[in-house]
Formats: C-alpha cells, sequence, structure tokens
C-alpha cells in the first residue's frame, strides 16, 4: 500500500493553499479556515502525524 | 442536557463518483475553522456523523450524498 501527499493532507478550500487570505487594497490576513497552514489532514494524516509525534 | 448516545445521531453517506472527491469537516463553535478532511476515490464511500467537533461538512466532486432527508447527486 503506498500513500501518496493528498491521501495524507488537502489544500485549504478558502485560502486556496496559500494560507493568507487577501483582501482587496488590505493587507493580507492568516486564513482563519485552516490557521495560516494552507493544508488540512485527513484522517489518516492525523493518524500518521499521531503516530510519529507518539514515538519520536 | 444529556450525553446523546453517537448511534442516534445524523448520519449520511457519501459515495465519489470520480476521483478526488473532497469531503470537509468544519468546526462546530462561534468560528467555523476546516479541522478535517477526507479524499475519496471514484466507488469510495464513507459514511459521516455529525459530533460535538463537526457542525457542518462540505462536499466537493462529483458524488451522491444519500442522508435521512433525501438523496443529493451533486452532478444535478
Ligand atoms: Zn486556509
Amino acid at each position: 500500500m503506498s500513500i501518496s501527499m493528498d491521501d495524507l493532507e488537502l489544500s485549504c478550500w478558502e485560502c486556496e493553499g496559500k494560507g493568507v487570505i487577501e483582501q482587496e487594497g488590505k493587507q493580507q490576513t492568516e486564513c482563519p479556515k485552516c490557521d495560516g497552514k494552507g493544508t488540512i489532514l485527513t484522517a489518516q494524516g492525523q493518524t500518521l502525524l499521531h503516530f510519529i509525534k507518539k514515538h519520536l | 442536557m444529556s450525553q446523546p448516545s453517537a448511534f442516534n445521531q445524523d448520519y449520511f453517506v457519501v459515495k465519489a463518483k470520480e476521483n478526488g472527491v473532497h469531503v470537509i469537516g468544519l468546526t462546530r463553535g462561534t468560528d467555523t475553522r476546516f479541522h478535517h478532511t477526507e479524499k475519496l476515490d471514484k466507488g469510495e464511500v464513507m459514511i459521516f456523523q455529525f459530533t460535538e467537533h463537526t457542525s457542518a461538512i462540505k462536499v466537493r466532486g462529483k458524488a451522491v450524498i444519500y442522508s435521512q432527508h433525501g438523496t443529493i447527486d451533486t452532478t444535478e
């Protein structure tokens, strides 16, 4: 079984992966939907992250 | 308020009609963040429940959503 990147995380729909929201004529603000990360973890991604953190 | 049983909660089913259907969970509370996402490939089925953490779910891509309120085909 192989795991691809999009099995682990997906690009944030709100900021389209940029992590910031651009408002016209205003400064950029951190995307509130993904906390500025630009991606959101899948269940598989969260499982892997949790496992690695636990055993690191 | 009594704790509702997880087995009595509303659930719905998403069946992907193409590769790369995205299902995204939004947090319950004052601000709605995306806290979880799932990628379904063609033919894959996932069953979802609304929980204390998830109050809304967004589906993108060609899929059929089955719920107790009926069936929604995103391509129609
Ligand atoms: Zn974002």
